[in-house]
């Protein structure tokens, strides 16, 4: 079943209903709690990191990752039923997880196939982004292109969120025996100067030296 | 601009399931770097919490303490607080059993729930700006599932009348 090739018009249903239960099902809490509880991690990282505002959130990514590496284990059982190892099926599988983790409906995503300069990549927007709220009103800390290093670093002030979706996607990529793996980056940020929130995921064959 | 508004924020809620591996990640370094203030690091944490909130949402009933401490789990958490005031009629005490902070922790040496007792602590004593009536409190945080017990506990002191 975890070895399924296409997604079908039956998976889609699934998953587009199942999404729905998880997300009802699940424990909340406020968003603003969340928006300040992560910025309170990111002053204590930054702090650690002896102010370096990139180490600090290089930190962030990687917690990120090995959170939504541990939630999307604990799903993959539920989740067998709506995945396949067809890497345009991703989209989908990554529209479903998205709604039951954040509660939110991804309204664009792209699949990009490899071209001479990239690898296969997949690109969503978001309408609105919760998770950078409590900033607005922040004094100490500042994020903005130039003390994130964004250019350089692809860091933003997501990049806990989207090391999340990157662990969890790859958790799925290696239950599914992908040839792939991922690497998620937020690259467009409201805190960066872009107008909206854009995530991208970049795909490269396991084997390859492509990254 | 797609920023969300306040009025947005106050609304929606999230999953609580990233909050308890990320803050028990957080906490680990905390633990690593300053193990002589761990406590110290976590209260300053709910306090900063708190304080930020505070700039966006305030419970609407000061009435009493556990009004308040009441309506802010509720806001906040999404859960109930059952808190029950003591005979002495100085403390009253906030049992959790469903702390997100201490998820799937067990056997710290610390109560990694700390951050809610100060941020309680900040809430109520803000609150007084606004009810003069209320009194001054102190949180201590005395039991937690991440130390092994059954429940989390956070003791609320009354200072002064």
């Amino acid at each position: 079943m975890a070895e399924r090739e296409k997604v079908g018009w039956f998976q889609r249903f699934l998953g587009n209903i199942g999404k729905h239960f998880y997300w009802w099902k699940a424990k909340k809490m406020s968003a603003l709690m969340m928006t300040y509880d992560f910025l309170e991690c990111v002053r204590i990282l930054v702090e650690l990191n002896n102010n370096d505002i990139p180490a600090a959130l290089e930190d962030f990514r990687e917690i990120g990752k090995s959170a939504g590496y541990t939630v999307a284990t604990e799903l993959l059982g539920p989740g067998e039923l709506i995945f396949s190892r067809n890497i345009k099926d991703v989209p989908f599988m990554l529209k479903v997880a998205w709604f039951i983790f954040f509660g939110e409906e991804i309204k664009s995503i792209k699949f990009h196939d490899k071209t001479d300069t990239e690898p296969i990549k997949i690109t969503w927007t978001l309408d609105r982004c919760i998770f950078c709220a409590a900033l607005k009103k922040e004094k100490e800390l500042v994020f903005n292109r130039e003390t994130m290093k964004t250019d350089e670093t692809k860091l933003t002030y997501g990049s806990v969120v989207a090391g999340a979706m990157e662990g969890a996607l790859n958790a799925i990529l290696e239950y599914v025996k992908s040839p792939y793996y991922g690497k998620i980056y937020e690259t467009k940020c409201l805190q960066a100067g872009d107008p909206f929130s854009e995530y991208t995921a970049y795909f490269y064959e396991k084997d390859s030296n492509e990254n | 601009m797609w920023e969300i508004t306040e009025e947005e924020l106050l609304r929606l809620k999230c999953q609580q399931l990233f909050v308890p591996l990320i803050y028990s990640e957080v906490v680990a370094r905390i633990i690593d770097r300053w193990p002589d203030n761990v406590e110290k690091k976590l209260r300053e944490f709910g306090r900063r919490i708190g304080k930020g909130i505070l700039s966006m949402w305030i419970p609407k009933n000061t009435d009493s303490v556990k009004s308040i401490v009441q309506e802010t789990y509720k806001f906040l958490l999404k859960q109930k607080a059952p808190v029950e005031m003591k005979k002495d009629g100085r403390t009253l005490i906030l049992r959790d059993k469903k702390c997100i902070l201490c998820w799937e922790v067990t056997n710290a040496n610390f109560h990694y729930c700390t951050p809610y007792g100060s941020l309680l602590e900040t809430f109520v004593n803000k609150c007084r700006e606004t009810n003069p009536k209320l009194p001054k409190i102190w949180v201590e945080t005395t039991k937690s599932r991440a130390k092994g017990d059954s429940y989390c506990e956070h003791v609320i002191h009354i200072l002064e009348e």
